[in-house]
């Protein structure tokens, strides 16, 4: 099997194929912290590319409650106990190999989905009859895709709402009295794809522009190779076509093709960004080297926060795909469950969020005030105006300083989408001094 | 009367990893609700919300900040968005988007 190099593992894997890449890959940041879980971008998705038959149960973008929630059900955990089985106590990372953007979460000298499956037997002899034959994975049943959030909501029906037909049942059910947070997902269009990586008809492909992987409807004969091999689980059957779909990273946005919205051709985020009511998402195209490694660009959004300000993390970076995707991690969740989710460096990227660089802070304005694509961003300093306070992982509080600085967003043709100026912060005061002078 | 046998009820049986449904409302150990409330509102100041519309995101049924206002109530809930947003102020921001070279965006 070819050797490939994966820099979020900081080593190189087994793959079934060789090393090759786009000239510019599509990838995206979601701000965990300020998910709502509305939905909307869930249901942008569904009303634009999955409302016809044999779709029912496909929803290309979900947004789950964790530790709890999973679209299929459990399908992390599911994947997690398949790797810790064939390589049990394995799946570690040695921080003390950190260097630099080769390996800048540390090296993981455990087993990706692609190397575990060369394992054939585990110790106690079992074989993994469920794979592929290529990718260590798993098929979902039918009732593990049917119910996107069960199990997730408050059970119990509101005092001021009982003229809702349901909450009868399940009224005396308890609530969940823990931490929680929402994970929003969609395809991760990844570099080493699991999806492309199973399916016995080379039916999936990822393109040269932007790095998009998509299912030849042509091609495909839906044997389900990839719903098994995708380890996020975003390879879907659909029974009426008899084929299997997925996320297409909206790509006649992504091209700038539609000329109602994009009259001057410049790209443009896909739905479930653009309809983000939290202001949590940002999408991006980055420039990728001959190498695979991303060409140095500061200015792009993208980039800076993943490889300048290592902000955002991918989503479960030891299942080996390099996933495209990254998250900034929530700051209230114990961290033990932040590094099996997003890596060692979990720690440090909640540090970094919390307390952000002024232009880090200044970025994060820039979230979803345009549908334009961002390719680069300037930051034109202004003069402190305040002095916040945050509050830490471990509770601790530090002071964050706040400054007039302005932002400004710019498109893939280099004009100016967005101004953005970071105005005085309004302290409100507690009640106890209400009449104080 | 006859005496029940003593059986371990609900939430003291021990989690059994073979169980399908064992992760559905089982305790997941750690985490700190009042910091994540903290956390939440936080969020939120830093976005610009003020009090009254951090309150009505913990008051409304489908946000899973709910679940604390339940817990809760919604005293020790608006106390806690008076207390934060007195320490950390909200970060208010003004836009200017310039539209595209042939329309707004849609």
């Amino acid at each position: 099997m070819p050797r490939v190099y994966n820099w979020q593992l900081g080593r190189e894997m087994l793959y079934p194929y060789q090393e090759r890449h786009p000239r510019r890959q599509f990838a995206f940041v979601f701000n965990i912290n300020r998910c709502i879980g509305c939905q909307t971008c869930t249901m942008a998705c569904k009303s634009t590319w999955t409302f016809a038959r044999g779709q029912e149960y496909m929803w290309w973008n979900n947004v789950e409650s964790k530790p709890y929630g999973g679209y299929p059900q459990f399908w992390d955990q599911k994947l997690l106990a398949l790797l810790e089985r064939a390589n049990p106590g394995g799946q570690v990372w040695n921080l003390r190999r950190q260097d630099g953007e080769r390996s800048p979460y540390g090296v993981f000298e455990g087993k990706t989905i692609f190397e575990a499956i060369s394992e054939e037997q585990n110790e106690e002899g079992e074989t993994f009859q469920e794979t592929s034959g290529r990718v260590l994975g798993y098929l979902p049943s039918d009732q593990e895709w049917e119910a996107p959030n069960i199990y997730e909501d408050t059970p119990r029906r509101p005092e001021n709402h009982r003229h809702l037909p349901w909450g009868g049942v399940g009224e005396s059910l308890p609530a969940h009295q823990t931490w929680f947070f929402h994970l929003q997902r969609i395809c991760n269009h990844c570099t080493y794809p699991g999806c492309l990586a199973a399916c016995p008809r080379q039916a999936i492909y990822k393109r040269q522009e932007d790095g998009v992987v998509l299912i030849d409807q042509e091609r495909c004969r839906g044997y389900r190779k990839c719903v098994e091999g995708c380890p996020y689980k975003k390879s879907m059957y659909r029974g009426t076509t008899r084929t299997s779909e997925k996320c297409i990273a909206c790509y006649p946005r992504l091209e700038g093709r539609d000329s109602v919205i994009t009259p001057d051709g410049v790209p443009i985020e896909t739905r479930c960004m653009a309809a983000c009511v939290g202001k949590i998402r940002m999408q991006g195209l980055v420039k990728i080297a001959r190498d695979g490694a991303w060409a140095p660009d500061p200015e792009n959004p993208i980039y800076y926060m993943v490889k300048e300000e290592k902000v955002a993390l991918p989503l479960y970076p030891q299942f080996g795909t390099e996933p495209n995707g990254y998250y900034i991690p929530p700051r209230w969740v114990p961290l033990d469950y932040l590094t099996q989710m997003f890596g060692p460096e979990a720690e440090r990227a909640v540090e970094a969020y919390v307390c952000p660089s002024r232009r880090m802070l200044a970025l994060l304005q820039l979230f979803r005030v345009s549908q334009r694509i961002i390719f680069g961003f300037k930051l034109v300093e202004g003069k402190k105006i305040a002095e916040s306070e945050a509050t830490l992982l471990n509770g601790k509080k530090k002071t964050l300083e706040i400054f007039n600085d302005t932002v400004i967003g710019y498109d893939s043709k280099g004009r100016e989408i967005v101004q953005l100026t970071v105005e005085e912060p309004v302290f409100e005061r507690s009640p106890e001094h209400y009449n104080s002078i | 009367m006859r005496e029940q046998p003593k059986t371990r009820q609900g939430r003291e049986k021990e989690l059994e990893a073979d169980d399908p449904l064992a992760l559905v409302m089982t305790p997941v150990s750690g985490g700190d609700l009042q910091l994540m409330a903290t956390c939440l509102i936080e969020e939120f100041a830093r976005m610009g919300l003020k009090e009254a519309e951090i309150l009505a995101l913990f008051r409304q049924p489908i946000y899973q900040t709910h679940a604390l206002y339940r817990a809760w109530g919604e005293g020790r809930v608006r106390e806690l968005v008076r207390q934060v947003l007195a320490r950390t102020g909200r970060t208010c921001v003004s836009v200017t988007v310039l539209p595209h070279s042939g329309g707004d965006d849609a």
